[in-house]
């Protein structure tokens, strides 16, 4: 067998080489991950106000129009084990925090991006975000997780056609660029949303949320749990019970901790369609709104907390 | 642990660095820890159960040759074979039986209600591995064979990893010897598995995964399509299940060369055959082969007062075992008798055929064979694809009613794009000239294996094939529910 390797690893080294330079090649690539951890490692202590959560905060929140020093460090499908990894990853770096606030979506108590169909992200959060968040090898490479049409794709994209795969701003809030119908994709995203197996993280999750109170509890810090405001075809879809639980389960988690709020956004009537990129996300014009409110509501709560 | 993912191709590696650092005397022992870790994978319960099977048949057997010539052999000898068959008969065929017996009492008036399914999982690779283990039976009591002596290489026999799943059905007179063989690195052998891996891939995952988009949509929403669709499924079914199918066998006999041994061939390019009776010695080899030497010869020695009925009656109950093989269903048995009336009818018209057949031209005689028993293995194969007699009746009525067919029709109802059409027309030629090249000349492989700079190059254009072609999704190996 050893004669047999060094008889061929002649054939073998060319497929080697072209596997770790298409391997660097993908991880030079700049990406949001990249971007949002730089942000964290050189100014986390800075920030007053972060913003944590999935694609709802992601597109939602423009740092730009709140009060303070704020960061959007959320991305797509950032389940809240991510979140509060992150969160505990700058631990001994939040000097000037005063608030965290944090969107905790219809489905959020219920679901992982580790057990999701993008779990395929996980890679980004091991490779650049140094999150380490599971032991699999496959997960620690760009060629083993994406498709490798996808990967050739990239490199062609950013390195010959020097297209920019940023989808965010300096401080983090990203930006959309396709729109869908508001009625069918509300519908689909309801449905795509609705969990049949709640039991499986709910309680973890709930751990979760009650560990992120703790630890902003310990460091005088407010933490705003939220849920964002979406489009009828959305809310009218969604499951009664699931709904219920998750509203119950956070406005219980703002009775029991003195330095937990709730904010219900999802049926705010000042949204409109025109605020709207699909069912569930909104556009530029309702981040801003949002973001505004959101303003608003910290200006309110940190007042209230020094009195 | 699917063969196609990182996860198993870690586990290969790993199982095959381990086996050829350790001596030949006891590389058997490697591959028997990795079959149960490989088992234990899928579920503790599954590695549990093929133990005790293992376990259980190795002690019959040792009885049956113990007592050979003695009334217990016979005892020992039934027991085993029965509780084999029950075995099988509990786990795939129970629900068929309460379903049956239902529909009986309903039909009676005794009861209008259904009586409940048994909640049973049942283990991956049963029907596989207790026909295996039934033929060892059957031939060391016959005294054809003598019982493996160590419990752990039996236990190997069957859990074998790379045949477990769905074979082919391995007979202790060719496994065993290769498992008791301490063979040493073959760089023949090792290159010739990476290629028919490469090789199995290539069907399974470029034109099967291609096929099943068109297929598997209409087989679980039949009544929502007819016409031309359908005429047009029934010459692709075929073509899908041979390809995922002789695919998975590829890969499966492929991995079993990276470790020197030989599993047995389970395809021998059918679509070459002339008649039935030849398609099935050419289609599922270890099968229909199984059958043949321990049902149709055994029922042709009971039966030799009867002449050539004997082979009548023989031929219908092999091709009805093998019908109720694949599964606990009518269309099963139908498929099943179909195949019995076929190769009969080939038998008694055979004289008849080659007079005939003989006065066309040589070429044209062989394609229109070829052509005519391909048809009629459609015609088999819409049966085995149907969820019951409905369907397969709605099939055959509404595959004539011939309407419009566009490729927008294609990609919208079944994602099919004219990018797909072409890769799987282009290499689904690319396999079948080959086999038809193989079949009157030297095997194309032969020449590759000659120089490493050929083998390398084929290596090199199979991965890019598989990585460029690969469909996004995998479909799994139809085979893998028997």
């Amino acid at each position: 067998m050893r004669s047999y390797i060094k008889k061929n690893f002649v054939y073998i080294l060319p497929f080697l080489i072209i596997c770790i330079l298409l391997e660097i090649l993908l991880r030079n690539i700049p990406n949001d991950y990249k971007l949002k951890r730089e942000y964290l490692d050189n100014y986390s202590r800075r920030i007053e106000i972060l913003f944590l959560g999935g694609s709802h905060t992601y597109y939602g929140i423009n740092p730009e129009f709140i009060s303070g020093n704020a960061f959007n460090a959320s991305y797509v499908s950032q389940s809240i084990d991510i979140n509060y990894k992150i969160l505990k990853k700058y631990e001994g770096k939040w000097d000037s925090l005063k608030v965290i606030v944090m969107s905790v979506e219809y489905p959020s108590l219920f679901e992982r991006l580790s057990s999701s169909i993008e779990s395929w992200r996980i890679k980004n959060y091991n490779l650049y975000f140094g999150l380490q968040l599971n032991r699999n090898p496959a997960y620690y490479s760009e060629l083993l997780t994406v498709s490798f049409k996808s990967n050739i794709k990239r490199i062609y994209s950013y390195y010959i056609l020097k297209h920019s795969y940023i989808t965010c701003t300096d401080l983090g809030f990203g930006y959309f660029n396709i729109q869908k119908d508001l009625n069918t994709s509300g519908e689909e995203a309801a449905r795509r949303h609705t969990i049949k197996d709640r039991s499986k993280y709910y309680e973890a999750s709930v751990g979760i949320l009650q560990s992120i109170i703790n630890f902003a509890k310990k460091r005088n810090i407010m933490v705003i749990y939220y849920t964002a405001p979406a489009y009828n075809s959305y809310t009218s879809n969604l499951d009664k019970d699931q709904l219920e639980l998750m509203l119950t389960t956070l406005k219980d988690l703002a009775r029991k901790n003195k330095n937990c709020y709730y904010h219900n956004f999802l049926n705010d009537r000042s949204f409109d369609s025109t605020d709207f990129e699909n069912g569930d996300h909104l556009n530029r014009k309702g981040a801003k709104l949002l973001s505004i409110k959101m303003d608003s509501l910290i200006i309110k709560i940190l007042s209230q907390q020094k009195q | 642990m699917e063969f196609f993912s990182y996860r198993f191709f870690a586990f290969l590696l790993f199982t095959i660095i381990v086996y050829y650092s350790t001596r030949p005397s006891i590389r058997w022992l490697i591959l028997l820890i990795s079959s149960l870790i490989f088992i234990y994978s899928y579920s503790l319960y599954f590695l549990v159960y093929t133990l005790l099977y293992a376990i259980i048949n190795y002690l019959i057997v040792h009885l049956i040759f113990k007592y050979k010539g003695q009334k217990p052999s016979k005892y020992f000898y039934f027991s085993g074979i029965g509780i084999n068959i029950g075995l099988l008969i509990f786990f795939k065929y129970s629900n068929f039986f309460i379903d049956n017996i239902s529909q009986l009492c309903n039909f009676l008036g005794i009861s209008s209600s259904s009586l409940p399914h048994l909640s049973l999982i049942v283990p991956l690779g049963i029907s596989f591995f207790t026909f295996q283990a039934i033929g060892y039976l059957i031939d060391v009591n016959r005294n054809t064979l003598v019982p493996e002596k160590s419990p752990w290489k039996f236990i190997l026999f069957i859990v074998y990893f790379p045949k477990y799943l769905s074979g082919p059905v391995e007979r202790g007179k060719t496994l065993l010897p290769e498992i008791n063989r301490e063979c040493s690195f073959d760089e023949k052998s090792f290159n010739s598995g990476i290629l028919q891996i490469l090789w199995g891939f290539t069907k399974t995952h470029i034109i099967s995964d291609r096929l099943a988009l068109i297929v598997n949509e209409i087989n679980h929403n039949l009544h929502s399509y007819s016409g031309s669709i359908l005429f047009i499924n029934f010459f692709i079914q075929l073509l899908y299940l041979y390809f995922n199918f002789s695919g998975y066998t590829d890969i499966v006999l492929g991995i079993s060369k990276l470790f020197g041994i030989k599993l047995s061939i389970n395809f021998n390019r059918p679509f070459l055959a002339v008649n039935v009776s030849e398609y099935w010695r050419r289609w599922h080899i270890s099968l229909t082969s199984w059958c043949n030497d321990y049902i149709f010869r055994r029922i042709i020695l009971k039966k030799i007062r009867w002449g050539k009925w004997a082979s009548v009656y023989g031929v219908f109950i092999t091709f009805l075992v093998i019908g109720i093989w694949h599964g606990a269903n009518w269309t099963f048995v139908i498929l099943g008798i179909l195949q019995g009336i076929a190769i009969n009818y080939e038998f008694f018209t055979k004289k008849y055929r080659i007079k005939y057949g003989s006065k066309l031209p040589h070429w044209l005689n062989t394609s229109l064979s070829r052509l005519i028993t391909y048809v009629f293995m459609s015609i088999s194969i819409v049966l085995f694809f149907s969820k019951n007699i409905q369907n397969a009746i709605y099939y055959f009525h509404s595959m004539f009613n011939f309407n419009k067919l566009t490729f927008h029709t294609l990609e919208t109802n079944f994602h099919f794009s004219q990018g797909d059409l072409a890769i799987t027309v282009i290499t689904t030629l690319i396999i079948l000239l080959s086999e038809y090249h193989d079949e009157y000349k030297k095997p194309f492989i032969e020449f590759i294996l000659k120089k490493r700079i050929y083998f390398w190059a084929s290596v090199y254009i199979l991965l890019a094939s598989l990585i460029l072609f690969k469909m996004g999704h995998s479909i799994s190996f139809v085979y893998e529910q028997f």
